[in-house]
């Protein structure tokens, strides 16, 4: 599949809004741009929002489906990126709620996250021991509590792109990743979280 | 949209350019599926899932009641039929204009009704559940099947028609009238006004007591929606919604290496779906692909007998390929559950066709031993002759 040359004289490429404006009106080259320019974020975010590396390519795939059935949507094209943030997040929702009810009936034996997986084996002592202390326990999450807080502690966005990418008010946030820290020092403390 | 955490940095997934490269393909033919359930709007939305919710307690060994899903209704649109398939390969396809309700989710029994227009489901058998149908006065109880309950709404049409394409089930009054059990090819109508007829409605309500069912050995008629189960595409539907449903431009979107790619990373959803679309797309040797490889890479899959069963059929009756469908059939009856009549039946067939009078006495005799009456049974006993 050859990648056509999309650059500009400052080698920067066209933007993100003219790749959107040429993408719906149906330039397959543009739409696939968008796609290379922005696949490892995707990749990234959902990878660590759902945890596990089996159902990746199943999500990225959803996500950029969704987002080529609805870019007539959108209404900042220059905005792309954050619109397609907020699609992984969407999606990585509805996966995180199915896999919870396949737990809840006892048919999910390999929705376990295997940090040995998740991980990378260069990361540093401290980091492996944060990572482990929230992926050991966010899969029994309810998902908008489980997305705020990773999206806040594992990202690093601020309250604003996470109320943004999920789609709540700040006020929201707030409340779930108060809502995630308690359950994590709970299970820290081996006290029962709340449910 | 960037990351700058330091955690982050440490959980990043391998990314290999073919890795990349499919997903694109993947996101193309995936848009084009999609666009169907995108034109068909929210209906599907919570109560998919919570019809999903429904057959998950159908597809597997109950543990648990799932009240909650009770009452949850899924429609198609107006000139929108819609398939859903779940987890141990069954499959519930909604003509267009059609309505179905979830009555009772409960461990060991799931009940479904047809509100109104057409339903043709595939159901896996498990016999720890038990999967009952209703449509106006009518209820069928699933044995394991493939059927299809259509309400007509015209004057002058049967109200309620069963139609049994494979296997059987059993088909009584809801205010208890005789139950008959249909096979395959056999229909059932019940004339009686649906609008008078609700559950737990009797003459008392002013409905006429249930006639006697009316078995027939006509071909089952088909939807009044006009939907063929196997192909989403109305014969109705316009250029360009045929366009975007069209499985064929799915396919194309991935190409015949992209599909290879596709297959070789798939999960065992997006394997059926594979499997889906390439059938549909008129593809039976990649359709073929992705079930080989649904059931090796995935044998612990409830869809893997299922993906088993259909590649023996896909073998023998569109790739000429006795000796593979053979395998494919043993493998699907190894693995017991769905379908072991027809697999048995067929895996008879497939011998004779191979010329191996061993293998095929060997199978006829499990099959008859087994379904001494079934459905094959007749055409079973004069196979293997010299």
């Amino acid at each position: 599949m050859a990648i056509p040359v999309v650059q500009t004289r400052s080698g920067a490429g066209p933007s993100d809004a003219a790749l959107v404006v040429a993408a719906r009106a149906r330039e397959r080259w543009a739409q696939e741009a968008l796609f290379r320019r922005h696949a490892a974020m995707v990749n990234g975010l959902a990878f660590r929002l759902v945890g596990r590396d089996a159902d990746l390519d199943d999500l990225v795939q959803d996500c950029f489906a969704e987002a080529w059935r609805s870019l007539g949507r959108l209404k900042e094209p220059a905005a792309f990126s954050s619109w397609l943030g907020a699609i992984v997040v969407r999606t990585a929702h509805k996966l995180i709620r199915r896999r919870r009810l396949l737990a809840r009936l006892g048919f999910c034996a390999q929705c376990a996250i295997d940090l040995d997986e998740l991980v990378s084996p260069t990361a540093p002592a401290d980091v492996r021991a944060e990572l482990a202390s929230i992926y050991g326990v966010v899969e029994t999450w309810p998902a908008g509590i489980r997305l705020a807080f990773l999206l806040r502690r594992v990202e690093g966005l601020d309250l604003e792109e996470v109320a943004t990418l999920t789609g709540t008010s700040v006020a929201t946030v707030k409340r779930r990743i108060a809502d995630g820290e308690r359950r994590i020092l709970a299970a820290t403390r081996g006290t029962k979280e709340p449910s | 949209m960037t990351t700058s955490s330091r955690l982050a940095r440490y959980v990043t997934p391998n990314l290999s350019e073919d890795r990349v490269m499919t997903q694109w393909a993947g996101s193309l033919a995936v848009a084009k599926l999609r666009s169907r359930e995108q034109k068909a709007g929210l209906v599907l939305g919570l109560a998919a899932l919570c019809l999903a919710a429904a057959l998950v307690v159908l597809s597997w060994r109950p543990r648990t009641e799932v009240q909650s899903v009770a009452g949850a209704v899924v429609e198609s649109g107006p000139s929108e039929p819609q398939r859903l398939t779940f987890p141990d390969g069954t499959r519930v396809e909604l003509a267009a204009a059609t309505r179905l309700s979830v009555v009772e989710a409960a461990a060991r029994r799931v009940r479904l009704r047809v509100e109104h227009g057409g339903v043709t489901l595939d159901v896996t058998p498990n016999p720890e559940r038990e999967l009952v149908v209703e449509a106006g006065r009518t209820e069928v109880v699933v044995v394991g099947t493939r059927f299809r309950v259509v309400v007509g709404d015209a004057a002058g049409e049967p109200q309620v028609t069963v139609a049994v394409e494979r296997g059987a089930v059993r088909v009584r009054s809801l205010d208890g009238g005789a139950e008959t059990q249909l096979a395959a090819g056999q229909s059932w109508i019940d004339p009686h006004p649906v609008a008078t007829a609700s559950r737990g409605a009797g003459p008392a309500l002013g409905t006429t007591p249930s006639a006697e069912p009316t078995p027939s050995a006509a071909p089952p008629p088909e939807s009044s929606a006009g939907s063929s189960p196997e192909s989403p595409v109305s014969p109705s539907a316009g250029p360009e919604r045929s366009r975007e449903q069209d499985p064929k431009a799915a396919f194309a979107a991935l190409g015949t290496e992209g599909f290879a790619r596709a297959v070789a990373s798939a999960s065992a959803s997006r394997l059926f779906e594979l499997y889906e679309i390439a059938q549909l797309a008129g593809r039976p040797a990649e359709a073929a692909t992705a079930l080989d490889q649904l059931r090796r890479r995935f044998p612990g899959d409830s869809r893997a007998g299922l993906a088993a069963f259909e590649l023996g059929r896909l073998r023998q009756d569109q790739l000429g390929d006795p000796a593979g469908a053979a395998e494919a059939l043993e493998n699907a009856l190894r693995r017991g559950g769905a379908f072991g009549e027809d697999a048995s039946a067929r895996l008879v067939q497939a011998y004779r066709a191979l010329g191996n009078r061993a293998g095929c006495e060997r199978a006829r005799a499990n099959y008859l031993a087994k379904y001494p009456s079934g459905a094959h049974a007749e055409a079973v006993r004069r196979q293997c002759r010299r």
